[in-house]
């Protein structure tokens, strides 16, 4: 998943979803405000809370990641992949949250 | 915490293991009194205001800005340094790095269960900020001494800390989950610390027997593409390959 855009990467309400990780991780109070505010009416208060779970957990496992330097085991990666084509993100290294490119 | 009055569908098992990693920190854990895990803990808030992670964030290499970090507390530079750094900048952390704290005296079962007390405090204080909750407060110390309970087979191997394979611990540490990938063998020098991560990320994430089942009903009111797509952006974010 590398850069920045405006589209939904194949996924309903991607672009979205996008915004409100990149406001939750790097963005600003203001930012964050917005943003969650327009997932809340796009997508309901509980997915809201599930995605504020996803960002939570997945900011736990990078550092957990780096802090103890393992590498990416091979069923991982595997997985990924499977999962990715199976989801509809076929090549998440080609993820963009705007270009639409990955899917 | 109970989010009454907050107005937000909590789902009952997330609230759970939500209560229940964060009574944890209040208590001994292997290697760490309560009172030095609530430090770790407060310590991963005064990282967010830190200038000298500031500073390191903002240059080209992290290694060539010298200083020390603000704030003052009960522990050791060594142990403050693991904590900012893990939160403010885990992306470009070294195993030179982890060595050179390893010569100033760090050792890795408190360095591992460290890291477990970062997550749990970083997991609350990110879902609260994603929510507008207010940041939690910190629960009071319970009497009582670590454990200091080491597995007699972690060893070093693939990563910059010991691990305890999935053949040696699968009951004992991966609770009989036979999927066990590094990012759950990565805290097994402290087992619990293991089963507190098991707990969150199935709470948060996916149960561990759907999350290679992309196919199955997760519950979640997201979908598991979108669900995957957040979990892409943030390790992105991150500048993390995991």
């Amino acid at each position: 998943m590398t850069g920045e855009g405006e589209g939904d990467g194949g996924v309903p309400q991607g672009r979205l979803l996008a915004r409100f990780a990149d406001a939750v991780v790097v963005g600003s109070d203001q930012e964050l405000d917005a943003v969650r505010d327009q997932l809340s009416v796009a997508l309901g208060s509980e997915a809201l809370v599930d995605a504020a779970g996803i960002v939570a957990i997945f900011s736990c496992n990078v550092r957990v990641a780096d802090a103890s330097g393992i590498p990416l085991d091979e069923s991982t990666a595997e997985a990924r992949e499977r999962i990715g084509k199976r989801v509809g993100i076929a090549r998440y290294q080609e993820l963009d949250a705007g270009d639409g490119s990955a899917a | 915490m109970n989010y009454q009055g907050d107005q937000i569908p909590i789902r009952p098992d997330l609230l759970q293991a939500q209560n229940e990693a964060w009574e944890r920190l209040g208590t001994a854990g292997t290697w760490w009194t309560a009172q030095e895990r609530l430090a770790i803990a407060s310590e991963c808030r005064k990282a967010h205001s830190c200038e000298l992670c500031r500073k390191r964030k903002a240059a080209l290499s992290p290694y060539g800005v010298p200083g020390r970090h603000s704030g003052s507390g009960p522990l050791a530079e060594v142990y403050v340094d693991a904590v900012h750094r893990i939160v403010t900048d885990p992306g470009r952390l070294t195993e030179s790095w982890l060595d050179s704290l390893r010569a100033e005296g760090l050792e890795d079962e408190r360095y591992v269960e460290l890291i477990g007390v970062v997550i749990t405090t970083v997991s609350t204080d990110t879902f609260h900020r994603a929510l507008d909750l207010p940041v939690a407060e910190l629960p009071s110390p319970s009497p009582g001494e670590p454990s200091r309970r080491r597995p007699a087979d972690a060893r070093r191997d693939v990563a910059w800390v010991p691990l305890v394979s999935p053949e040696d611990g699968l009951r004992e540490v991966y609770g009989g989950h036979s999927h066990v990938p590094y990012v759950r063998q990565a805290l097994s020098l402290v087992p619990d610390e293991v089963h507190n991560l098991d707990r969150i990320e199935q709470a948060y994430y996916l149960p561990f027997d759907i999350v290679a089942r992309p196919d199955v009903d997760s519950g979640r009111q997201l979908t598991r593409t979108q669900i995957e797509l957040l979990a892409a952006r943030v390790s992105y974010l991150n500048d993390c390959f995991y």
